[in-house]
């Protein structure tokens, strides 16, 4: 009894660290935006869900029948309008600037349909080309795939950043916090239209020789105790690792790593510095988003795990409360707090309580916001009156 | 008695109106046909629900200034309890028992809001925002799981509740939607409303003049989430089938959507963006226009929402309407009468008679560094001393100290006599109490998780789970996990629970230490004469109640108040400006304006950090005068922390000079002009000898 | 070498600056008098382009430098030591001090740098592995100027750097602030300790409610009654 229970523990621990690794690498992404910003980027769930979607694209290919295109036409023209009303505020008193943008605006909407068309075209002919090449094998296919997330990914994350989230910085913690949760909103149901509302799966098992290394099942005896582990869960934690150290890497010792440091700490002060702060605002929520991207292709490429538009927003809270958890704006605290929020759902999951796994993650949330506001390697501050 | 008529009349007036709209909405053809089409009254209960919860919304978010996205959850509590109520008590499908069931489900909403709210309110901005999602979502994983005992079985679990009996009419629906607006209404005018408003201008100015802000922001938590509820529970008398899922983070967005647009703080906008974005969509979907109607999604609508918001949050943050109402009848203002004499003028007590603050041996330590370190100062009633020292020096730390915005690290101090803040060493048997109430809590948890660590292999169904918990106190593994959890708490406990906690800066203010601030902490979008009328709430008679309703007691105790802000206004003259916003005055006036709010807490000892600062000579010898004055009339102990010099050896009596946190001199301003430490520290080496 | 042009700013309604203007030469030492609120600090802020001025011209050897980003302006070469210090408290002195030299091109004599403001500051050389945020107000102050030399600034602009330090070490500040004057950088000096500052300065501006209310060499200030009576203490 108590051996089968040990063994159970184990086994579900691993799985829980698993799980918590892709936490983790999410929660990266919010604890280094609300470590330059203190500010929640609540659409960097979604970020996720799209990288989650770019694997897929390369994996199983991009099909325009897939595409709502009608859909993507009409979401397209409503963020040209907002982007048309943005970009004609402050100069309506210009005439030639009002003309300029509304001719240029004008001709977007006249083309928007043909340019519609050409993107899923030339998407097409792109990820056909991907996955293609994804098809040779299942190494250059991984390769290709995470590439691919987090390239767009973080090209999205820098979109988000430099359309959305510049032009209101400065103007109150409120106004981000809406504006952040405008843009997940957009991302959610703009991606849903196009995408549509069906759940996704897919695996790179289905590539050559994916089934060996990703399917095959390992048996490990840890001190004695029978622990089977599925070669995809530790492909992915090997991945997590690799790319935490690498950030680490990139936020210790390079120089926009310092600089981010410095920006974090005190921004006027890294300006004074002759930081451009606008940059490295711009790299946070770059490398923020490719680690999101990753995590998303990761987690479902590997694993037999389903996703749709919505997966992004419990899996971004979740990886929100664990990046509080761990103490908001710490580095190893994200890390740190992944892999419990991990193992906490994982353990949930297996008991009898399985249908409550959702809310513990709140419930983590709401303790440690009561008992250490600060979260575990976080450094309580109290405001300068 | 005639305000009171008058309402009951204008309740009649109202009540009546929608009785009558009821019945002509209801009228059928001669042929039996309903003449309104079912579906567009539907439409337009439905928009009259969403008027409730966008207004009750209104209440958290724009008044108050928190920002809750999980509103949704406390429609669905409201709606599940009362749909509960007129399910299992058939005699109870009828008005009354629909409004029994409202009030229920608000209750049972309003609990949940207290429950949600006391611990997060403590929490600012976004983490609020996220923690009212959580238990949002909490509620629903909740009642998806309402099948799993047999008592809440006939609540459906995730499949939906169903069933219920329509019972709702326009009459409801818009009369709780009039309640509501009545009631926001009424708060928002009111000194109560202030308090909520100042909150949201400034939290920390509000705390220090008296207002205990954890209060106020679980006050209107509770507030709206039972209005959520009661509309809840209409919501669900209005469908007749309610599903967990469907109270999902989409429904909160789409309220605080409506908020957000229609403009934080604004009634009529909230009233506005509800009706139209429950149309909208309605109208959208059914729409018989040929390219909507083809290409429509269900999608579309929520990228329009999306992008509202980000297009509100760029062009106008504020939203639609701003802070500004719509209102009908022009209001009166008040005839100027003169107000009776609010009370007598205080006689000040003779000058170093009593002694009225004591710092004993006053620490604080901020990590490593000492703040203040060993900290004495004596005041007498009357007296008016001033604090200086090189910036830096520690003097703003210490008025923080003397208000409660920070807790001395050691030492006492003592307000008449009676410890206010400092070392409280709980009784040995409290202590003991609560360090074992902390363990035997973590031992609590520690088995809970242990035990369902031991269930895992054994696959048992939630129900059994309770003789699991009884089989698993005889496994070793759980006993050993629940006596570590508690051996953890028991070691960590110890230190934790060693004084009781101190007092809230609001507390402090109460009992009649008032405050400027070094930066002008005004609440910057309320009017001159509402700032200082925030300063009096802690003074306050009524009770909530008074405003929600308007009674005459409010009436009377709003008249005192407006009357003696007035008066201090005059006394700083700001009279003329009384109605701007105190956001746009010149800094002066600003300064003068912190004063007078400051005074309208009736304090004994006044605290002004830097009142010169940024005043040009004319303005600084009015101020020096000024405060002369005040001392006198008001009966006040004063003490300054000033950097012009002029003014400190011009007013103060004594002076204490405070260096790396430490106290180098005091005395007479003469002999610390003179003192040669005191020189040296601040005024430069050198200009003693040069 | 630095001339504002009657600039002014806002905070939103409260005028902060009136009409300043201002006039740094190359190779003096100009120092900035005046109360808390005065606006002597927002001054130099906007010179770091860390707040805009409404209306009115910042000029920087002959090229206008009003709508320059900061990180810009610190090109150009004018560095601030903020007030309050300011360093990084998490990171290393020695990362401190590099992180001052940011703007500039590895390799490009960076490390002679580093050892020229060691040799400015010996504190800093026996702190220099310790995070920045265990040192004393006084080593702090340092830190920061010696950061700001860092980016080889040829006008360097100082906030209060006497602020909360013991009053040897203040003599110790404006002793370095002379020596820095005298490797050919011009200083910029904002001082609530008057006395000191018109003591290393050549000329002087005295701030008041966002104007100034005069100007003239430090001699004639310090001599001045007025000046004696507010700012002096007599």
């Amino acid at each position: 009894m108590e051996d089968q229970t040990l063994q159970l523990f184990v086994q579900q621990l691993v799985n829980g660290i698993q799980l918590g690794s892709v936490y983790a690498l999410i929660a990266i992404g919010y604890t280094m935006v609300y470590g330059v910003l203190k500010f929640i980027n609540f659409a960097h769930g979604d970020v996720y869900m799209i990288g989650a979607y770019m694997g897929m694209f390369v994996v199983l290919g991009f099909h325009p029948a897939n595409i709502d295109q009608d859909a993507l036409v009409v979401v397209l023209a409503m963020v040209l309008m907002v982007g048309l009303i943005v970009s004609l505020r402050g100069n309506l008193r210009n005439p030639r600037a009002v003309g300029l943008r509304l001719a240029g605006f004008g001709l977007a909407f006249v083309l928007l349909k043909t340019l519609c068309s050409a993107f899923v075209l030339v998407g097409e002919k792109l990820f056909g080309g991907l996955t293609s090449v994804a098809q040779t094998s299942v190494l250059v296919g991984g390769a290709v795939s995470v590439m691919v997330s987090v390239g767009w990914c973080a090209a999205l994350g820098v979109i988000i950043e430099r359309t959305a989230y510049k032009p209101i910085r400065g103007t109150g913690r409120l106004t981000a916090l809406i504006t952040a949760i405008g843009v997940s909103l957009l991302l959610e149901n703009g991606g849903q239209a196009v995408f549509g509302a069906r759940t996704q799966a897919y695996s790179i098992a289905s590539l050559p020789g994916g089934q060996e290394l990703v399917g095959a099942t390992l048996n490990l005896n840890v001190l004695g105790l029978a622990i089977s582990v599925n070669r995809g869960q530790v492909i992915v934690l090997v991945s997590a690792i690799v790319l935490v150290t690498l950030l680490m890497y990139i936020v210790r010792r390079t120089r926009m790593g310092k600089a981010m440091r410095a920006v974090a700490y005190d921004r006027e002060a890294a300006a004074l510095m002759g930081i451009n702060t606008n940059t490295v605002i711009s790299f946070t929520f770059l490398i923020g988003s490719a680690m999101a991207g990753a995590g998303g292709f990761l987690n479902y490429g590997l694993t037999q795990f389903s996703f749709d538009t919505n997966t992004g927003i419990m899996f971004g809270l979740k990886a929100f409360v664990a990046a509080v958890l761990g103490g908001i704006g710490n580095l190893g605290g994200a890390v740190l707090g992944g892999v419990i929020m991990g193992v906490a759902e994982t353990f949930i999951a297996g008991s009898p309580f399985s249908s409550f796994k959702d809310a513990i993650a709140f419930v983590i949330l709401i303790a440690i916001l009561l008992f250490r506001p600060a979260g575990l390697l976080g450094k309580y501050t109290v405001e300068k009156v | 008695m005639a305000k009171l008529a008058k309402q009951i009349g204008l309740c009649v007036v109202i009540a009546g109106l929608l009785y009558g709209l009821d019945a002509f909405l209801n009228v059928r053809r001669p042929d039996g046909q309903p003449a309104f089409n079912p579906f567009m009254l539907r439409v337009l209960l439905l928009s009259g629900i969403f008027v409730t919860l966008s207004v009750s919304l209104n209440i958290v978010n724009g008044f108050t200034g928190q920002f809750s996205i999980g509103h949704a959850g406390f429609l669905a509590v409201g709606a599940y309890v009362g749909a509960a109520i007129t399910f299992k008590f058939p005699g109870l499908q009828n008005g009354m028992g629909l409004v029994l069931s409202c009030i229920v489900g608000g209750a049972a909403s309003a609990l949940f809001g207290w429950i949600v709210g006391v611990p997060s309110l403590r929490l600012r901005g976004d983490y609020l925002a996220i923690v009212t999602l959580g238990f949002g979502e909490i509620i629903r994983v909740l009642l998806e799981n309402t099948s799993m005992l047999p008592m809440t079985e006939f609540l459906g679990g995730a499949i939906g509740f169903s069933g219920i009996p329509k019972l709702t009419s326009f009459f409801w629906v818009f009369g709780l939607a009039a309640v509501t607006i009545g009631i926001s209404r009424n708060l928002k005018r009111s000194l109560h409303g202030l308090a909520f408003l100042s909150v949201r201008e400034d939290e920390v100015a509000a705390d220090a003049m008296g207002v205990n802000t954890t209060q106020v922001k679980v006050t209107a938590f509770v507030l709206a989430a039972f209005l959520a509820g009661a509309a809840g529970s209409l919501y669900a008398h209005n469908e007749q089938f309610i599903l967990p899922k469907s109270f999902n983070f989409v429904m909160s967005i789409n309220i605080v959507v409506m908020v957000v647009l229609g403009g934080l703080g604004s009634i009529t906008g909230a009233v506005l963006t509800a009706v139209f974005f429950t149309a909208l969509p309605e109208w959208l979907r059914t729409a018989n226009v040929g390219i909507i109607k083809d290409f429509y999604k269900d999608e579309y609508r929520l990228v329009l929402f999306a992008l509202l918001l980000t297009l509100t949050m760029m062009l106008r943050p504020q939203g639609f309407m701003g802070r500004a109402e719509l209102t009908l009848l022009k209001r009166k203002k008040r005839p100027p009468t003169p107000a009776p004499e609010p009370r007598a003028t205080m006689h000040a007590p003779p000058v170093g008679t009593h002694e009225i603050l004591n710092c004993e041996g006053v620490t604080r330590r901020f990590g490593g560094l000492v703040a203040v370190d060993n900290f004495n100062l004596q005041l007498r009633t009357g007296e008016l001393v001033g604090l200086i020292g090189p910036n830096g020096a520690g003097k703003t730390t210490v008025f923080n100290l003397l208000t409660g915005v920070y807790e001395p690290s050691s030492g006492a101090v003592r307000l008449a006599g009676k410890q206010i803040a400092g070392d409280q060493p709980y009784s040995p048997s409290a202590r003991a109490g609560l360090i074992g109430l902390d363990a035997a809590l973590c031992g609590l948890v520690g088995y809970i998780g242990a035990t369902v660590i031991y269930s895992l292999p054994l696959n048992v169904a939630p129900a059994a789970m309770m003789s699991v918990f009884s089989m698993s106190i005889k496994s070793p593994m759980v006993l050993a996990i629940t006596g570590l959890a508690a051996a953890v708490s028991l070691v960590t406990s110890k230190g934790r629970r060693r004084n009781r906690p101190g007092l809230r800066p609001f507390q402090f203010c109460n009992l009649g230490i008032s405050r400027t601030f070094q930066n002008i902490r005004l609440f910057p979008d309320l009017s001159v004469i509402e700032n200082v009328l925030v300063g009096s709430y802690g003074k306050r008679k009524t009770k909530l109640f008074d405003a929600l309703m308007q009674t005459v007691r409010m009436d009377r105790e709003e008249h005192e108040q407006r009357a003696h802000a007035m008066k201090l206004l005059e006394r700083f003259d700001l009279g003329s400006v009384a109605d701007e916003q105190a956001g746009g005055l010149p800094y002066g006036a600003q300064r003068r304006l912190e004063i007078a709010r400051a005074l309208a807490t009736r304090p004994k000892l006044l605290l002004l950090d830097e009142p010169a600062a940024g005043m040009n000579p004319q303005e600084k010898s009015e101020l020096m005068e000024c405060i002369r004055g005040i001392r006198d009339e008001f009966g006040l102990t004063i003490l300054l922390i000033e950097h012009d010099m002029k003014v400190v050896m011009g007013i103060c009596e004594r002076i204490y000079v405070l260096d790396y946190g430490v106290i180098i001199a005091q005395g007479s301003p003469e002999a610390i002009r003179r003192d040669p430490k005191v020189i040296a520290a601040y005024l430069g080496e050198e200009a003693a000898s040069g | 070498m630095l001339t504002l042009e009657k600039i002014d700013v806002y905070y939103g309604a409260i005028h902060a600056l009136e009409q300043v203007s201002l006039t740094v030469n190359q190779g003096e030492i100009v120092t900035m008098i005046g109360a808390n609120g005065a606006g002597k600090s927002t001054t130099i802020r906007s010179v770091s382009a860390l707040v805009r001025p409404r209306s009115g011209r910042i000029m920087f050897e002959g090229e206008d430098i009003t709508r320059l980003a900061p990180h810009l302006v610190v090109q150009r070469g004018i560095c601030q030591s903020p007030e309050g210090r300011r360093v990084f408290a998490s990171m290393s002195v020695r990362e401190n001090i590099e992180m001052g030299a940011y703007t500039r091109k590895k390799g490009s004599g960076i490390a002679e740098d580093v050892d020229r403001v060691l040799q400015l500051f010996p504190r800093l050389k026996e702190r220099f592995t310790q995070s920045a945020g265990t040192l004393s107000g006084g080593e702090q102050q340092m830190l920061a100027i010696g950061r700001a030399l860092m980016s080889r600034p040829r006008l360097l602009m100082l906030d209060e750097p006497s602020l909360g330090l013991a009053p040897f070490l203040v003599q110790q500040i404006f002793q370095i602030i002379r020596d820095i004057n005298a490797q050919g950088v011009t200083v910029l000096l904002v001082e609530q300790n008057a006395f000191q500052a018109l003591r290393v300065a050549a000329r002087g501006y005295v701030l008041e409610t966002g104007r100034v209310v005069l100007e003239d060499t430090a001699q004639n200030l310090l001599a001045n009654d007025d000046v004696r009576k507010a700012y002096l203490g007599e």
